[in-house]
């Protein structure tokens, strides 16, 4: 068991940080809600890190703001399902896993949202061969993630709820309210045990989305999860991503130079917030998300052209197809806003010539 | 010997308040001594008065200089407003305690005048005084935040019922391990961070002690809000206490001890550091020369100053009454608690610098006592604060309510459904932080998660309406008259403008200096909404130097008068503190360019630099170019005629640097599919920035906004309107040459180009502009041999555009063009040819055609002159009757 585990390319959060849980676990005297494998505290102590009584290190799953943290716990504590929204690379995926993984114990009850779900994917599907064989029974039912969950008490992870079809996100509102699964072949139901609770993640700005209707929204507890704070926790997470990627894809250019990331950031950021970096001026903000995980994809397409196209180091040219395509979604909109940017803003801005230049020939 | 206490408050605390009122109950003082302005003793019993509501303000200022002043705002849930309301209502003695603002003004002003001689300070230091004095400290070397620490954890640890016997001593020595605990931090942080920044956050920190001590300990035991530390250490302990007592005393009182005893801590731990010689040495200095320039020097010394005076008066009290309460901040309640010797307080406020001063009470609001206005002693959510002061039963459940009402009012779900998940999850974090009472964080913190699905942008709206809040005070009307009535009726009387209940005109030549302060006063006074005067616009008088105003003074402006008071003590100070308010308050690029073009008229330079930094940002985000348009003629007639009024422009020029460079980024986007209303109100717009861009002439304006016009004027999705006058601009400034415009018009006009397209085409080309027709030959020459060159089946399908275009001109200005046909055609003599192809019997029609022109007052016709290009012409121009 231990060597096929060995083998396995990535562990789920339970497996790989298991002795912290255990040991949280022996620590842990506070009062847990029914079926929690530790108290809301310890949670906590799981996902921020921090130095337990008996000098054992836990590790911080997620950096950033602890309220957040604790608005997400304490909603899990409460009967209203959980859910995680912001843009993409704010860790919302990492939160749900390890919320699950320290609550239940298991983080594996996950149903990955897709365009062309079906309502199978979240309440239940049939064997059909036992069907046919036996008739419609229990034992002819193929259980969803969900109805297990519900079934032992444990949390349940749906993954880009707004990736499915509107009507099939509304199959959740029963699940959600009356805590019920009702099944009309058998006429019978599976009913949530105490502990079970919905940890749902979703994307509000991306295209292609599908707005949650209101009944289903309140019916969670949206916890947003914030883009880095600083420019320079930003450009760290950046610089280090793109380091690791650049190893990854074995790229032939150098890394990029910490200023040319900076600026990149710093474009990124400045339109996100429609204000610049010194706060003197507004700005409009575009139509697309401007993510950190396309900060660090421009970056990355950057070091490519200059790998295989340039010298080996990354010049404005490079980065500046890739800067206009991020920002620019809506040929009409964007484009509008990125030429008022580039004159109001980064014409005038002390050194970044080369960059006006070179947005300015693409755009 | 007469027994005190001491109760050391938290200024606008609603814990401390409450405490207060108990403790007050209980021990039944005779005489009340409260941490004020002594000038202010006469004003305490109108606080019980009808017409008094606070939120309020009591009001101290130099007589003959209103500008220097300062304010104590009190609001229900201050401790000192229910001290003075316990007082007057049991009818006993009230006095203010503090230095007097005779001698604090007078030494800010000799601090002033000193500063500004030698250049180191610019009057604008004045802004310092409004603030109250909160509890100043100041102590640039230390580091409060560590050696605050210890202090903290000793009044955390002591047990108030033991409070009286845990000597100062052992919480010393509890501090001396503590700090020494905290060095290794010390030394690591400093490490980390850059001086510079670790300077300036101290300082920053220092000015938080000295505000709020009360505030810094709860923040360093880890609350965000003073309040929330009040409610958890000393509220539920003296509950407990209430059963517990057995030794007589008054149980409430003992929570004040307590908080005295911590602030004996927190000096001790300042004065070790701060080394008490400058206190000593400046003492010395002023018993060696008696002169009062050491005072002006250190600012330290207004500290002692103040104590040592409210000692004075606490002695001078306890010879009349037997049993004195003495309510002042807590910083202070150490320095009371023992009297020394009466001599070196005699002599520390010997030879003060006196002012003639006057006091009064001015309504206040809830959103100038919130930290945000600038106000020193100011807390971060008054509106907050009051709603514990009186739902002191459940404020959680109340307050929710209340949110949920808010956002319904405004279109938002919060059904009471929601609003019991977000108790609930109140409840949950609270336990989760650990917490007893949930607080404003917590609440903030679930009504986002619940109420509002994680959009935090409503949380705003609940900041600005209820945790802040929009409370207006009132005071009683026999209270006396405030520093801004002075001012007007002073200004009144320099500017020889007496104030009367009949209309009466005023016509003013801005040239003239008198006339030109009239204006302005009259202008501030419009943005104060005091309209004493209306500003008249007369037909043929309306020269940018000329100015018609009708006066007419009624009673209710004195009311407005006194309400206007919360934004200053002179008329201008208040109406640039209104006016960018205002500015702040409003997101429409209109109203701000008004806002502006007002500011100018009322000369007020400390607002312009606000507003104009507003229009900035929001004509950045304006999404609408039409607004931004719109904006461009006011600022361009500021641009242009501001100079009479000397004011700078400079500024909105790079306004609307900035803006001409959006219009002309986002203009060919928003001039897509517009309807027929649209698109006339676009091309007015289109023509009011050209001319507005003439106006300037500014050559790279011009030839940009020339590229753009160009643009659209070749632009065949456009709507005909905008085309035809973005044409027909371009015609005009000579960017386009005859034949090319002829060209387009052409085009546009063409059978392959929709009929109603072509008409609005030449609406838009002609429109408004008959005068320009007749005098500009190069246009009319454009349209004639346009014309001229049609065949009869076009013109034919044509003519009803035409007419309808020609319509809008004016019966005098049609029969003006036809008199210019029948010219040109004198001029151009017989170049018309009988067109043999028309079906028409000459001779027949001459006739009834001859009448007609008879009856015009024409000529009659000549035998060959009746043709066909002719008849086109007129016709047009629809020279009948």
């Amino acid at each position: 068991m231990t060597e096929l585990l060995a083998q396995v390319l990535r562990e789920h959060a339970e497996q790989q940080y298991a002795s912290e849980l255990t040991e949280l676990a022996a620590v842990d005297k506070r009062q847990r809600p029914p079926s929690w494998k530790l108290s809301p505290w310890a949670v906590m102590q799981y996902l921020m890190g921090g130095k337990l009584e008996n000098g054992f290190e836990i590790t911080p799953k997620y950096v950033g703001n602890k309220r957040i943290i604790e608005i997400a716990i304490a909603t899990l504590t409460t009967d209203r399902a959980l859910l995680l929204l912001g843009v993409p690379g704010t860790a919302k995926t990492w939160v749900s896993e390890h919320l699950a993984a320290a609550i239940s114990g298991d983080s594996t009850l996950l149903v990955q949202g897709t365009a062309g779900m079906p309502e199978e994917s979240i309440r239940y599907g049939w064997n059909y061969a036992r069907l046919i064989a036996d008739g419609p029974s229990f034992n002819a039912l193929v259980a969803s993630p969900v109805m297990q969950a519900m079934r032992h008490g444990k949390i349940a992870r749906i993954e880009e709820l707004t990736r499915i079809p509107a009507d099939v996100q509304d199959s959740l509102i029963t699940i959600l309210s009356e805590k019920t699964l009702p099944i009309p072949e058998l006429g019978d139901e599976v009913q949530a045990i105490k502990g079970f609770n919905v940890i749902a993640t979703a994307n509000d700005r991306d295209k292609g989305v599908n707005d949650l209707s209101s009944a289903l929204k309140r019916r969670f507890n949206t916890v947003v999860l914030p883009v880095p704070a600083t420019i320079e926790e930003e450009v760290d997470i950046v610089a280090r991503r793109t380091e690791a990627l650049g190893r990854a894809l074995e790229l032939p250019a150098e890394p990029p130079a910490l200023e040319e990331i900076r600026r990149v950031v710093t474009i990124f950021r400045e339109l996100r917030s429609g204000i610049t970096a010194d706060g003197k001026n507004k700005l409009k903000s575009p139509s697309g998300t401007l993510s950190t995980a396309e900060a660090i994809s421009v970056i990355n397409s950057g070091l490519a052209l200059a790998g295989h196209f340039g010298d080996g180091t990354i010049k404005a040219e490079d980065l500046a197809a890739g800067i206009v395509g991020a920002v620019v979604k809506d040929p009409v909109q964007d484009a509008v806003v990125f030429r008022e940017y580039l004159e109001t803003v980064v014409k005038e801005r002390e050194g970044w010539k080369d960059f006006y230049r070179a947005l300015r020939n693409i755009s | 010997m007469s027994e005190t206490k001491i109760f050391g408050i938290r200024h606008h605390g609603p814990g401390s308040a409450h405490s207060l009122m108990s403790a007050l109950k209980e021990f039944q003082p005779d005489c009340v001594l409260i941490e004020g302005p002594p000038e202010g003793n006469s004003l305490v019993p109108l606080v019980t008065e009808a017409g008094m509501v606070p939120p309020v303000a009591l009001l101290v200022y130099a007589q003959d200089n209103p500008r220097q002043a300062c304010y104590y705002p009190f609001a229900e849930f201050s401790p000192e407003w229910q001290a003075m309301k316990y007082a007057v209502d049991s009818g006993i003695s009230c006095r203010f305690i503090d230095l007097p603002q005779s001698h604090w003004l007078a030494l800010n002003e000799a601090k002033l005048k000193k500063h500004t001689a030698i250049g180191t300070l610019t009057p604008v230091a004045e802004h310092n005084f409004e603030q109250r004095p909160g509890e100043p400290f100041e102590n640039p070397d230390i580091d409060l935040k560590f050696e605050v620490r210890p202090a903290l954890e000793a009044i955390a640890s002591a047990d108030p019922t033991e409070a009286g016997s845990t000597s100062k001593e052992d919480s010393a020595s509890k501090e001396d391990s503590a700090s020494n605990k905290h060095k290794a931090d010390i030394e690591e942080l400093r490490e980390e961070q850059e001086l510079a920044r670790l300077a300036k956050e101290k300082a920053a920190y220092n000015e938080k002690i000295k505000r709020d001590p009360i505030g810094c300990l709860a923040e360093i035991a880890g609350f965000s809000d003073g309040e929330r530390w009040w409610e958890q250490i000393v509220e539920q302990r003296s509950q407990k206490l209430d059963n517990l007592d057995h030794d007589g005393r008054a149980s409430t009182y003992l929570v004040f001890e307590a908080i005295s005893e911590a602030m004996q801590v927190l000096r001790l731990e300042l004065a070790k550091d701060d080394p008490s010689a400058r206190e000593k040495t400046a003492k010395l200095e002023i018993s060696d020369d008696g002169s009062e320039r050491i005072i002006y020097d250190e600012d330290d010394l207004i500290e002692p100053m103040r104590e040592a005076h409210m000692r004075q008066c606490l002695r001078s009290a306890s010879k009349e009454f037997s049993r004195i309460a003495v309510v002042c901040g807590a910083w202070h309640a150490p320095a009371l608690s023992h009297l020394p010797a009466a001599k070196e307080d005699t002599a520390l406020l010997k030879g003060l610098p006196k002012q003639k001063v006057d006091a009064t009470w001015i309504p206040w609001t809830h959103g100038r006592l919130s930290f945000s206005s600038g106000y020193g002693a100011g807390v971060e959510s008054p509106g907050w604060y009051h709603h514990i002061f009186t739902n002191r039963e459940n404020p959680v459940l109340t307050w929710l309510v209340k949110v949920a009402q808010l956002l319904r009012a405004e279109d938002l779900d919060a059904s009471s459904a929601q609003v019991i998940d977000t108790l609930r999850l109140v409840e949950a974090v609270s336990s989760m932080r650990e917490l007893a009472h949930p607080s404003l964080d917590e609440l903030n913190d679930a009504i986002i998660t619940v109420l509002c699905s994680g959009n935090n942008i409503p949380l705003g709206l609940i900041r600005k309406k209820l945790i802040v809040g929009e409370t207006l005070g009132q005071v009683p009307e026999n209270t006396p008259g405030t520093p801004l009535e002075r001012d007007l009726a002073k200004l009144q009387s320099k500017l020889r403008m007496k104030p009367e209940a009949t209309s009466k005109v005023l016509e003013l030549d801005l040239r003239r200096p008198l006339d030109l302060s009239r204006s302005e006063l009259l202008n501030r006074l419009l943005i104060l909404n005091i309209d004493w005067a209306e500003k008249q616009y007369i037909r043929g008088k309306s020269g940018t130097f000329h100015e018609n105003w009708d006066l007419e003074w009624y009673p209710e402006l004195s009311i407005r008068l006194i309400e206007a008071g919360i934004w200053g003590r002179t008329i201008e100070q208040a109406a640039a503190a209104k006016a960018a308010d205002v500015a702040s308050k409003n997101n429409s690029l209109a109203t701000l360019v008004d806002l502006l073009e007002k500011i100018l008229e009322a000369d007020l330079p400390d607002a312009l630099k606000m507003v104009m930094d507003r229009i900035n940002s929001e004509a950045a985000v304006a999404g609408d170019v039409n607004e931004l348009m719109k904006s461009i003629p006011t600022l361009a007639r500021v641009v242009r005629y501001g100079n009479v009024r000397g004011t700078d422009v400079e500024a909105v020029k790079s306004i609307i640097d900035a803006l001409v460079t959006r219009i002309v980024i986002g203009l060919p986007s928003a001039c897509q599919s517009l309807d027929d209303e649209a698109a006339d109100s676009m091309q007015g717009l289109i023509n009011e920035v050209n001319a507005a861009l003439l106006l300037l002439s500014r050559q790279d304006h011009l030839s940009s906004y020339r590229e753009l016009l160009y643009k659209l004027a070749n632009n065949e999705n456009l709507h005909g309107h905008v085309a035809g006058k973005a044409t027909r601009l371009l015609f005009e400034s000579r960017a386009l040459d005859d034949q090319a415009a002829a060209r387009m018009m052409q085009w546009a006009l063409s059978r392959a180009s929709e009929p109603l397209y072509s008409g609005k085409w030449l609406e838009g080309f002609l429109s408004g502009s008959a005068l320009v027709l007749i005098h500009d030959s190069r246009l009319w020459q454009l349209l004639d041999s346009w014309l001229l060159n049609l065949d009869a089946d076009a013109f034919k399908e044509l003519l009803p555009l035409l007419r309808r275009t020609f319509s809008t001109f004016t019966s005098p200005e049609r029969r003006q063009i036809g008199e210019r046909v029948r010219e040109t055609q004198a001029i151009e003599g017989d170049i018309f040819s009988t067109d043999e192809e028309e079906d028409l019997n000459l001779e027949r029609i001459r006739p009834p055609l001859n009448m007609v022109r008879f009856l015009l007052g024409l000529s009659p016709l000549s035998e060959n002159s009746l043709n066909s290009a002719s008849t086109q012409t007129e016709a047009i121009a629809g020279e009948s009757p």
